[in-house]
């Protein structure tokens, strides 16, 4: 009896470390009455690696034979798009936007855009432009993963997630299309444009842990503070490897 | 703090199931705290360990991840059961499975794989203990809140001709060719890129054999997977896109494709029959003479006596048909290879073969050349074709041994066709040959031993890494000679006109008395 006792002991301690050591708090949103801003753009370092575009073997006619290679899409300024800038260690701040209809669409094999982001709870609109079938299949484990065919007769697909996750979809019968959603439990989270800048508004004063994620160039965290009515810049670079 | 086979203490399970749930798994990124939802108590568990470590644990890795010691030798692979994702469940997609459909793929095991029915092995209590302890590989079934629920749905569609037809226009529609191929022999053309979760190459169902299909073949099974896919592989759910009316249709039409509808393998005969045919035998394998001849199907296993040995053969099975005339026999072959193996010696391409073995010599006793290609005292002819060499003789005494018979002995012909994902390929020999010391001499009414090989040649199939059968019987039905039926009109007339002559002598000799 003692051994079963100190069994389910351990079974819970190791349970709660394993949720406790990586999880934050819940995000709490609501007014702010202070406001900062953090800008900055995203840079490669060195030569960008720049994807090379993918030759289409199939459905030709309503995939074209080309698909433009997106795993880095970098200027002649080295600024790189599509990279996810977010705050890890907010607790508190505007409210996460939750009624946003974030859209997923699929046009001539191709995901558009390459990368979104998706509050927790909000539906993303998971469309197919395409008179050819695809399938939505992510690759997530803390939320429900998802495989649906989506033929021409199934414009939009509802998604919704449940809780933070970087999670990358494809669709298996065009294997060339991938695309990652990236699921957000509060609002401070912002995709670099093509000049690779990005922009997180009414953020609370104080200091924050700002990480820069991209799918090929990897993450780099930096300390940011942020002042009331005031922009904090900021210059992150990204290596290959 | 290693884990190992041995059996444990208690505190040693303790600890062990402590650290697993420690592990990081899986994904990286880790989230909410998570604490087991099972209601299953720490002696279940234990119980459950324990069945583990010694029946599942050398094929599925001591920690739940796919990856035991026998993994790479098994395709496909068993699961990795740490993303929680299971490929066999009545839950709607995206959903965990339910403690009863994991239950069933244990008690029932997977067709197709080598995941085997525990049933016999296993009591029930076993299998179900082992469903609680399953679950705590995997951090998903920790934070689901409410079990999962089966879908719920209506009676099937009855399988008439306008449904299948249905069926078969849906099959279009929603595009299942593009994996499935075109007939549903799983050639389609995104089939050779399709990797599992796990980014393994695998294949989708060869719908024409509903014996390997993984959750078994009752129409019920079928509409589940239809309507919640098959996690952690390419196949979709069509919930959204397929009502309840259209997935039937579309179970139905899967239904018809079947070589037998109750979806059984086709039963082993007694042996290969060849019927006597009067004139020429069309060479092409497409002729609608071989529609109406009886056909015989083979079941074909990887070669794994001799090195190299081949544990993850594509071909399972060969359906043999066989005739001859006065002067030749004719075998049709037909096997579903999704690929048509263009030779490459970069990638490890070779080409697509196939080989109908007999011995020399017919035996007369039980002595049998080794049906491994012959052995050093019995050998054997091969009558081989390759998708890029064509046909040739080859004799062999050994896997090792293998000679093509000289230019002037090659009598053989054969013609193929590739086509939707399978071969079919008519091969000619005739009966008697020249080189009769080298050539087996074929005779009817005689039990004559068969076998056959088949190599995928995009699965880096080649020499000994082949697809095999052994010894099966080959029977050429005798002809019956015309005077045959004469004989008993003969001695009907004999035994009658001796009886008169013996009942009329009996007469005379009375009446004289």
């Amino acid at each position: 009896m003692k051994t079963r006792s100190w069994l389910v002991v351990l079974w819970g301690v190791g349970f709660l470390a394993n949720g406790l050591g990586s999880s934050s708090l819940a995000y709490e949103g609501g007014a702010v009455a202070e406001k900062g801003s953090i800008s900055g753009v995203v840079k490669v370092a060195g030569q960008p690696p720049v994807g090379k575009p993918i030759e289409v073997n199939k459905d030709q006619a309503v995939c074209g034979t080309s698909i433009p290679g997106e795993t880095v899409i970098a200027g002649a300024d080295k600024g790189v798009k599509n990279a996810v800038v977010r705050l890890t260690n907010i607790a508190k701040g505007k409210p996460l936007d939750t009624a946003a209809k974030p859209v997923l669409d699929q046009v001539k094999c191709h995901f558009v855009p390459h990368v979104v982001i998706v509050p927790v709870g909000a539906t993303l609109e998971i469309k197919n432009s395409d008179p050819i079938t695809h399938n939505i299949h992510t690759f997530s484990i803390d939320n429900d993963p998802i495989n649906k065919a989506q033929p021409k007769t199934l414009p939009v697909i509802p998604a919704k997630f449940t809780v933070p996750e970087t999670i990358k979809a494809q669709c298996d019968i065009h294997k060339w299309m991938n695309t990652w959603i990236v699921t957000a439990d509060h609002p401070y989270y912002a995709l670099t444009d093509d000049k690779g800048q990005f922009k997180l508004t009414e953020v609370p004063p104080g200091t924050y842990q700002l990480e820069i994620w991209h799918e090929t160039l990897g993450k780099v965290t930096k300390e940011v503070t942020v002042k009331a009515n005031a922009d904090t810049t900021v210059l992150a670079e990204l290596k290959k490897g | 703090m290693g884990i190992n086979c041995r059996p444990m203490r208690p505190a040693g399970a303790a600890v062990a199931i402590f650290l697993f749930s420690l592990t990081p798994v899986w994904a990286q990124e880790t989230k909410q705290p998570t604490v087991p939802s099972t209601a299953a108590n720490s002696a279940d568990l234990r119980a459950g360990q324990r069945v583990y470590q010694k029946w599942c644990m050398n094929c599925h890795g001591e920690h739940g991840d796919g990856a035991g010691p026998a993994a790479n030798f098994l395709r496909p692979r068993p699961r990795d059961f740490r993303p929680g994702l299971f490929k066999i469940r009545t839950t709607p997609s995206g959903q965990l499975p339910s403690d009863q459909d994991l239950f069933n793929v244990i008690t029932k095991g997977m067709p197709g794989t080598a995941m085997p029915d525990w049933e016999k092995t296993l009591t029930e209590a076993e299998r179900r203990q082992l469903v609680p302890y399953l679950k705590t590989f995997s951090r998903r079934f920790a934070r689901a809140s409410v079990p999962p629920q089966p879908i719920k749905f209506g009676a099937r569609v009855p399988a008439s001709a306008a449904s299948v037809a249905e069926g078969k226009r849906l099959f279009r529609e929603v595009e299942c060719f593009k994996c499935h191929g075109d007939d549903g022999r799983g050639d389609g053309p995104s089939a050779p890129e399709l990797t599992d979760d796990w980014g393994a190459p695998i294949r989708p169902a060869n719908l024409h054999k509903p014996w390997n299909f993984r959750g078994g073949h009752t129409p019920e099974a079928l509409y589940l997977r239809l309507q919640s896919g098959i996690s952690g592989t390419p196949m979709p759910s069509f919930a959204d896109s397929l009502n309840e009316e259209k997935t039937w249709h579309l179970v139905n039409y899967v239904m018809s494709l079947w070589p037998d509808p109750q979806g059984n393998v086709p039963p082993l005969q007694v042996a290969l029959k060849a019927r006597r045919v009067e004139g020429e035998i069309p060479t092409q394998p497409g002729d609608k003479f071989w529609q109406n001849l009886e056909s015989f199907y083979y079941p074909l296993v990887g070669q794994v006596i001799r090195e190299p040995r081949l544990f993850t053969p594509t071909v399972d099975g060969v359906q043999v048909q066989a005739v001859y005339n006065d002067h030749e026999l004719a075998w049709r072959l037909a096997w579903d290879d999704p690929t048509n193996s263009k030779p490459d010696s970069k990638s490890g391409t070779y080409e697509d073969m196939i080989a109908i073995e007999f011995p020399v010599q017919i035996p007369t006793g039980t002595k049998r050349p080794f049906f491994l290609m012959g052995d050093e005292h019995l050998a054997v002819q091969l009558l081989r074709w390759g998708s890029a060499s064509g046909i040739t003789e080859v004799n062999g005494n050994g896997l090792d041994k293998l000679q093509p018979l000289p230019a002037s002995s090659q009598e053989a012909t054969a013609q193929a066709e590739f086509k939707d994902g399978q071969y079919r390929v008519v091969i000619k020999r005739p009966l008697k040959t020249v080189n009769s010391s080298q050539d087996i001499q074929f005779e009817p009414g005689r039990f004559i031993p068969i076998a056959f090989f088949v190599w995928d040649g995009s699965n880096g199939e080649t020499e000994g890494k082949v697809a095999l059968t052994s010894w099966h019987s080959f029977f050429m039905e005798p002809v019956v000679p015309a005077i045959t039926y004469l004989y008993p009109a003969v001695a009907v007339v004999i035994v009658g006109s001796i009886q008169w002559w013996a009942i009329r002598r009996l007469r005379r000799t009375r009446g004289e008395s």
